[in-house]
């Protein structure tokens, strides 16, 4: 029983945590970040596990987590108002090449890293060549390119 | 069009709950940062808040209000007076902790109705004896401490 409590607690904390700390963080991996979740990982490990390392304790704690997963995904499946609050919302951050400055800035991204998006994934160059940048809920950007802009010229 | 407006297009946008998470998110880091400055006050064991001595002219205790699950925490107890002291920890004190190392070493111990007793080695002026133990159980922890006279209340929070 106490295994399930501790379980679902660091479940619930730990969503709060990486959706307080905001899609930016968990969007880009950095090398740094992976150093952290392995922290993370390691420090919540101890707590959950304790001193019992038997196989039922841990299949009880991976059940959890799971059940928890699934349960959270069907909720979100249903509901559009749990999704947001679960997964929080895509937003758009360029729009027919230009940067929502106000949006960018609360989102803590910058236009660099929108241009690199644009680089990356349409080859573009520079911010009037992009229709809509998309910040999406994942701490992704979707780049949509505005029409003819991969083949215009300086 | 305004800047926080929300477009319908390409995505549905929702701003209204965006701008709501942002001083929700705002909100989390400040109770982060509240968090880990109770965490070095003490408020969650080792630190001035958590520093606690109960006693009078014949015995002291010093020991940690705030205490963690598994987490070995220190009774220091200094006892006046020669003798041969015998030190009584009440039941509950047995039922909340594993004791895991007492110095000195008491030459004799029993564990009965009144709780833990240990009698230790005749000795003269003060005895200082250190009593380590884990909590095994979380919340309040109460429990009576005595040296012959009047007992002591000793008062601790487990967290879990």
């Amino acid at each position: 029983m106490e295994t399930i409590i501790k379980a679902a607690l660091v479940f619930f904390v730990l969503w709060a945590i990486v959706r307080i700390s905001g899609r930016r963080t968990l969007g880009q991996m950095t090398a740094f970040d992976f150093v952290l979740f392995l922290i993370i990982g390691g420090a919540t490990q101890r707590a959950l596990t304790g001193e019992d390392y038997s196989l039922i304790n841990a299949l009880l704690l991976v059940s959890t987590f799971v059940a928890l997963d699934v349960g959270l995904s069907l909720i979100e499946a249903r509901s559009t108002a749990a999704k947001h609050f679960l997964k929080g919302l895509p937003m758009i951050v360029v729009e027919d090449g230009k940067p929502l400055k106000n949006r960018i800035l609360r989102a803590r991204v910058s236009e660099g890293e929108i241009l690199e998006a644009a680089r990356k994934l349409q080859g573009l160059e520079r911010l009037d060549q992009i229709k809509f940048a998309i910040l999406e809920s994942n701490g992704s950007f979707t780049i949509v390119p505005a029409r003819g802009g991969k083949t215009k010229r300086r | 069009m305004r800047e926080f407006q929300s477009r319908d297009y390409p995505i549905r946008e929702d701003m209204g709950f965006q701008r709501t998470s942002w001083v929700v998110e705002r909100a989390g880091w400040i109770a982060l940062t509240l968090l880990l400055l109770a965490a070095l006050a003490g408020l969650f064991g080792h630190g001035w808040l958590s520093k606690d001595s109960i006693g009078d002219g014949i015995m002291r205790v010093d020991y940690d209000r705030f205490q963690r699950i598994t987490k070995v925490t220190a009774y220091r107890l200094n006892l006046k007076g020669g003798g041969e002291p015998k030190l009584t920890f009440g039941p509950r004190f047995q039922t909340g902790y594993e004791v895991v190392d007492i110095e000195p070493r008491p030459v004799h111990s029993s564990a009965g109705d009144k709780g833990l007793e240990l009698q230790f080695a005749s000795h003269e002026d003060s005895l200082r004896v250190v009593v380590w133990a884990k909590p095994r159980t979380f919340g309040r922890m109460r429990f009576s401490l005595s040296s012959g006279g009047q007992p002591l209340s000793v008062r601790a929070f487990v967290y879990p």
